[in-house]
């Protein structure tokens, strides 16, 4: 609820978009998984306009979803008849065997004319024109057969998933994105979808049980929400989002997934290699050496799947909402400047991760792959955000001026070496830790704590009334993190001890 | 002077669906699932074994079924001495597959790479529709090994993979050994001959004989 009293206040007064993102950007305060998350990207891919007049935001925003609904309606209908079309079509061959040419001629002529108005001609099932319904139903079937494949061994531990419904839902969505955008069904766009139709039908569950026992001061706020986030509107509305995380005008996803060429450079490799490469050097030098030079290993070994995939299956679903609100956020500010995948945020991202797991990947060439196979759960995935930000935007001039890092104490204990299988192999990890490393996660930290308080010394006019009242909290709280970044530097058993 | 860190690098290829993840899982970790999900780009795992009474590790690559011809597939097969060429025995498109998989395999592999023909998923006999004689006839056209597994009922698993193993170390480790530990003449490498196995292959057959034979029981 509050999230979405703080849409409604905001997008009221005329300042959605300010608040939007640093409500989304705040890894400082609690993330609730069911904070509206696709409710925040329909608004971050400009699928419901954050630009509204004050005060119509309601209206225009049931207009957009009523459209979306229409449009996804109209194109699955369409399919479906021209489906159905085609199987008529094939009836007659079935029903007769064995036919002459002549008596094929016949039948295949009388049932054109009474099931297909826009052609009159007898059409060769084994040479189909272009946009024939032959072509269609082979298409269809190809896309159908890998993708309810790879659906029916997607096994999330959600009850939504065990229904054939949400098979059947996803596979339609699947069908048609391939076929209006010309795609073959490329194996990791149904966890995509999967994921988007998941989030989609949480949220508007979610309203529809709010609504039935409302707040009698909520009322009017969860109707209006109720017909934006509509119950049987979530496959449209997962279509929608889904279409736009993919495409152009979006994330440009389905440049890691299609090139245009057999044998040309794909989009992901070179993403991948600039990410082991360009990025890592950015951030640790001699992580970047051991990974490319000494160990020799290939990004796209690991890469493929952490990036295709947006994450979701190095992180838990609640932490993957977190982190795509930061990469539709970056969209978002890009606008419609030059957004390039390759050098967004999603790939600044892996270099933090490869960053923060740096002492397993140092032991060895072989514990490094297991390590990037299976990535460590991570607490708070706020602090890989953080790392992120900083280098991506160091001086605090786009993205970096809506975010909120997360408190100093988590980043603290987030700090600490993955958890280990055996005592003697943490032993062994907190003893890698030499005193040049001690020094470069505490300057870390104090570049964050430096970067925080340049944002308390020049606020925003929207920020400062929030921020003066947090001020001497603040104030405590930095003093007490620098104090502990004193004492891990001038005493190194503490260290130690602190890390063990 | 022996090499007591002997590794080498092992690819599995094939459709999606044919079981690649479950071969891999069930050799290295004996664990089998049905609810495998789909791979996307590469898994890696690792088993440590001995051939010839020495120690080696097998690094095994899983990949993903559905990436063909793609800069990724270079860096995949990159210093690979063995392959698998997975099929699923229920299913006829797979195996026709067969033939563009061992193409992009040798485009990327040297001559001296290792590859076994592997039929998986023979626990579905009632299913089957790729029929034995067949693919036996175009691994030995195709210079292959060949045998037939079930990662479900743990089938042949473990032998497939030393059978790999030990004819790697035949085909690359033992004659650099063999040479006093000097790599041979790279022209000599390449017009080495890959031996078909022939007694392997008859003992292959046999065990699946007396496969056939236990299963009527």
């Amino acid at each position: 609820m509050e999230e979405l009293r703080n849409i409604h206040h905001s997008a009221q007064e005329g300042r959605l978009e300010e608040a939007l993102l640093r409500r989304v950007l705040d890894f400082a305060r609690h993330r609730p998984f069911r904070a509206f998350h696709s409710l925040r990207w329909r608004l971050l891919l400009g699928l419901l306009p954050v630009n509204v007049e004050a005060g119509r935001h309601f209206q225009e925003w049931e207009e957009c979803t009523r459209a979306e609904i229409r449009d996804w309606n109209e194109m699955n209908d369409n399919l479906q008849q021209r489906l159905v079309a085609t199987d008529s079509a094939v009836r007659p061959v079935e029903k007769k065997g064995l036919v002459s040419k002549d008596e094929f001629s016949s039948f295949s002529s009388s049932s054109s004319c009474a099931d297909d108005g826009e052609s009159r001609t007898v059409e060769n099932p084994l040479l189909p024109g272009v946009g024939s319904l032959y072509a269609l139903r082979y298409c269809v079937d190809t896309i159908r057969a890998t993708a309810q494949k790879d659906l029916d061994r997607l096994h999330w531990d959600f009850p939504l998933f065990e229904k054939s419904t949400t098979r059947k839902a996803l596979l339609d969505i699947i069908v048609n994105y391939c076929l209006r955008h010309d795609y073959g069904y490329k194996q990791g766009m149904h966890e995509i979808a999967a994921f988007i139709f998941y989030l989609n039908h949480t949220d508007s569950a979610l309203l529809e049980e709010i609504s039935k026992t409302p707040e009698e001061a909520d009322k009017a706020l969860i109707d209006g929400f109720c017909r934006i986030c509509p119950i049987n509107g979530v496959m449209a509305m997962t279509f929608s989002l889904f279409e736009n995380v993919m495409g152009a005008s979006g994330l440009r996803l389905y440049e890691w997934y299609h090139s245009s060429e057999e044998y040309a450079r794909d989009s992901i490799a070179t993403a991948s290699h600039r990410t082991q490469r360009e990025l890592l050097a950015e951030f640790d030098p001699v992580l970047h050496h051991q990974m490319n030079v000494v160990y020799e290993i290939e990004g796209t070994s690991y890469l493929i799947r952490w990036l295709r995939l947006l994450y979701l299956r190095e992180f838990s679903i609640p932490q993957c909402a977190d982190l795509w609100d930061l990469f539709l956020s970056e969209r978002f500010l890009a606008r419609h400047d030059d957004y390039t995948l390759n050098n967004s945020i999603v790939t600044m991202l892996a270099a933090s991760m490869l960053f923060y797991v740096k002492q397993d990947l140092m032991v060895g060439c072989i514990d490094a792959l297991k390590r990037l196979m299976k990535y460590p759960p991570v607490e708070d995935v706020g602090t890989l955000v953080e790392m992120t930000i900083m280098q991506r935007d160091p001086k605090k001039n786009g993205i970096g001026r809506y975010f909120t890092p997360p408190e100093r104490h988590e980043l603290f204990r987030a700090k600490t070496p993955p958890p280990m299988e055996e005592t003697s192999a943490l032993a062994t990890s907190s003893a890698l830790l030499s005193p040049i490393e001690v020094m470069n996660q505490q300057g870390t930290i104090l570049a964050s704590i430096i970067a925080r308080l340049e944002l308390l010394w020049m606020p925003s006019s929207d920020a400062m009334s929030n921020d003066a009242g947090h001020a001497a909290e603040t104030h405590a709280r930095t003093i007490e993190e620098l104090k502990k970044v004193r004492d891990v530097l001038l005493f190194s058993n503490g260290s130690k001890t602190h890390y063990a | 002077m022996e090499d007591t860190n002997l590794t080498f690098k092992v690819v599995i290829i094939g459709d999606s669906g044919v079981g690649k993840s479950n071969l891999m899982t069930r050799y290295t970790a004996n664990e089998f699932s049905q609810d495998t999900p789909a791979t996307i780009g590469v898994e890696f795992m690792t088993k440590s074994i001995k051939i010839e009474g020495r120690d080696a590790k097998v690094q095994i690559w899983d990949t993903a079924g559905q990436e063909r011809f793609r800069a990724i597939s270079r860096s995949i097969y990159h210093g690979a001495k063995g392959a698998m060429l997975v099929y699923d025995i229920t299913n006829q498109t797979s195996f026709d597959s067969i033939p563009t998989w061992l193409q992009e395999l040798r485009v990327f592999v040297p001559a001296t790479c290792s590859i076994f023909l592997i039929g998986n998923k023979c626990d579905l006999e009632h299913l089957r529709v790729v029929k034995k004689e067949v693919a036996d006839r175009f691994a030995r056209e195709n210079g292959l090994s060949f045998l037939e597994t079930s990662a479900l009922e743990k089938t042949n698993v473990e032998k497939a993979f030393e059978w790999l193993a030990k004819s790697v170390y035949d085909l690359v480790v033992a004659p650099v050994d063999a040479a006093g530990g000097r790599r041979p003449p790279l022209n000599a490498a390449a017009n080495a001959k890959r031996p078909v196995n022939l007694g392997a292959s008859n003992d292959g057959q046999a065990a699946g004989k007396k496969e056939n034979t236990s299963r009527c029981c």
